[in-house]
């Protein structure tokens, strides 16, 4: 699916004293099948614009077009029940997400609330937990008592179980260990390889977005600075850390070997690949 | 997140009725309560609604910030209308409580948004040290009233979070009736269970900050008694025996 965001604006406590501007004047196109990510610092309105593509907060000014059908700040019930299924949005905090007694029952909501028809709909559901790396052994824990990571990875099952078009991921990494992270970035790009999903991640780890990313839009006081493909964005230092973002460490080192010893080095997403051209150059 | 403005919490501004010592505050709310307990008919009603207006217009806090509580609060309201028109078979009546409810919510409004939950805490304690003749604990039982206000907001953020990720499963609140319904059916019992959970994250964090009941506290605010908390309360209480004595008479 594609989307097109067309100057959206949106205000919060409108006509009071602590009215703020969160976003303005965003247009950004996302890709079919694609890992587009928003990177920006704390306050810059990632959240808000996440909450606002998955269609749980309404615009004030502009439009959104999820390939042909177009929202705008007017509730518009017959194309919201149309495009809900099709969009998952996964929580900053994942406890935000969780209403139900058990890890089964959350999972069992959204499959039937979102009529998603299966013949066995408990394989599903234990597939799904397979996929984060859960075992079924989780089906009965309540799931505001699991850990952090635990709870995160239970709210990407259960957002893939209804099997989405587009995933939105809100800060994953926040509440993951290394080993978890490594599994979400498999994870994201088994989505878009084998799955063709369109993903849109919302961050501010540079690091994460590297691995990922396949088009970039930096996001700062609620309006879009820059956008462009990774190694364009990641190479400029200044508007970095004008951003208040750090280079990936990866591209930190092409970068400083190129400038300070002169020494040209692809830049890599990998460090295996990396590590190829350094014995290479030192051959 | 949301930034909604909810009774309980506080809003600042310059007003008169900022600037009033919570003491004062405390008491003409509580003055308030006892004049809707004894209006019993729409004039009486009337008198108050107009002493509420009053109030708001002196808080310089604008009117939409009252609008959206009582929007957020609204079904409280109808249930009452309907409630009390079906036990009394009059719409007149069921009307007048809506009425009062509508005013008790704002009158709790203005004392809640116009002062600090700390300064809640004080007024009460000082309100009700007469009960420490009958072996009350005082600060507890203000503590325990104040963090009771404190609790609205969060249980209407938790509920608001709730029928969010709802909304993302296919079930939205705003579409038709028969959402509201399931969606309202499956939020109370989480949002109280979260509530509790926090309340737990906020006693500990009270604990850490070496907060206890048990050791006399300072106010590092200095609560002076000015003409206006005179005046107020002088209003409330002419108002109150106005009341009483009109519904004595008729």
């Amino acid at each position: 699916m594609e989307i097109r965001l067309n100057k959206i604006s949106y205000i919060a406590n409108k006509k009071t004293q602590l009215q703020k501007t969160i976003l303005k004047d965003i247009t950004a196109l996302i890709k079919n099948n694609q890992i587009t990510v928003f990177l920006g610092p704390n306050g810059s309105g990632k959240t808000t614009l996440a909450s606002i593509i998955s269609l749980l907060n309404n615009i004030d000014s502009g439009n959104i077009t999820y390939d042909n059908i177009k929202i705008n700040n007017k509730i518009d019930k017959i194309n919201l029940n149309i495009l809900k299924p099709k969009i998952g949005f996964i929580y900053q905090n994942s406890c935000d997400q969780f209403f139900c007694n058990t890890v089964k029952e959350e999972i069992e909501f959204a499959l039937d609330n979102l009529n998603y028809h299966t013949k066995d709909k408990a394989k599903r559901i234990k597939d799904s937990l397979k996929l984060v790396g859960l075992n079924p052994s989780y089906l009965d824990k309540d799931p505001l008592k699991l850990s952090n990571g635990e709870q995160k990875l239970l709210s990407i099952a259960i957002t893939l179980s209804y099997n989405p078009e587009v995933i939105i991921l809100d800060e994953p990494t926040l509440e993951l260990d290394n080993h978890n992270q490594n599994k979400l970035i498999k994870l994201i790009k088994l989505m878009k390889l084998r799955y063709n999903k369109t993903i849109i991640v919302f961050t501010k780890d540079s690091n994460f977005a590297h691995q990922i990313a396949d088009y970039i839009y930096i996001l700062n006081n609620g309006s879009i600075i820059v956008k462009g493909l990774k190694y364009k964005i990641f190479k400029n230092e200044k508007l970095l850390k004008e951003n208040n973002l750090t280079m990936p460490d990866l591209i930190k080192f092409s970068y400083l070997v190129e400038t300070e010893k002169s020494v040209k080095i692809e830049y890599r997403d990998d460090i295996n690949d990396l590590m190829k051209d350094i014995y290479r150059h030192v051959r | 997140m949301s930034g909604n403005i909810m009774i309980g919490n506080y809003f600042p501004a310059k007003s008169n009725i900022h600037n009033m010592n919570p003491i004062s505050k405390i008491i003409c709310t509580i003055l308030f309560l006892l004049m809707t307990i004894f209006s019993f008919n729409i004039e009486v009603s009337g008198i108050l609604v107009l002493l509420v207006m009053i109030l708001i217009m002196n808080t310089s806090i604008p009117l939409t910030v009252y609008y959206y509580i009582l929007k957020k609060l609204r079904y409280i309201i109808i249930i009452f209308f309907v409630l009390s028109s079906l036990i009394t078979f009059s719409l007149i009546a069921g009307l007048t409580v809506g009425i009062n409810v509508v005013l008790i919510i704002l009158i709790v409004s203005i004392l809640t948004l116009t002062t600090p939950p700390t300064e809640i805490v004080y007024g009460l304690e000082k309100v009700l040290y007469p009960l420490q003749k009958c072996n009350i604990k005082t600060n507890t039982l203000a503590l325990n009233i104040s963090m009771a206000l404190r609790f609205i907001p969060i249980l209407i953020d938790e509920s608001d979070k709730i029928l969010k990720s709802e909304a993302s499963y296919g079930v939205d609140y705003h579409l038709n009736i028969k959402n509201k319904i399931k969606a309202i059916k499956t939020m109370i019992k989480p949002a109280i269970k979260r509530t509790l959970k926090k309340q737990k994250e906020i006693s500990k964090s009270m604990e850490v900050r070496l907060f206890s009941i048990y050791k006399s506290r300072t106010n590092y605010r200095i609560n002076k008694w000015g003409f206006f908390d005179t005046y107020l309360i002088i209003v409330h209480i002419a108002i109150l025996i106005i009341i009483i004595m009109r519904g004595v008479i008729t």
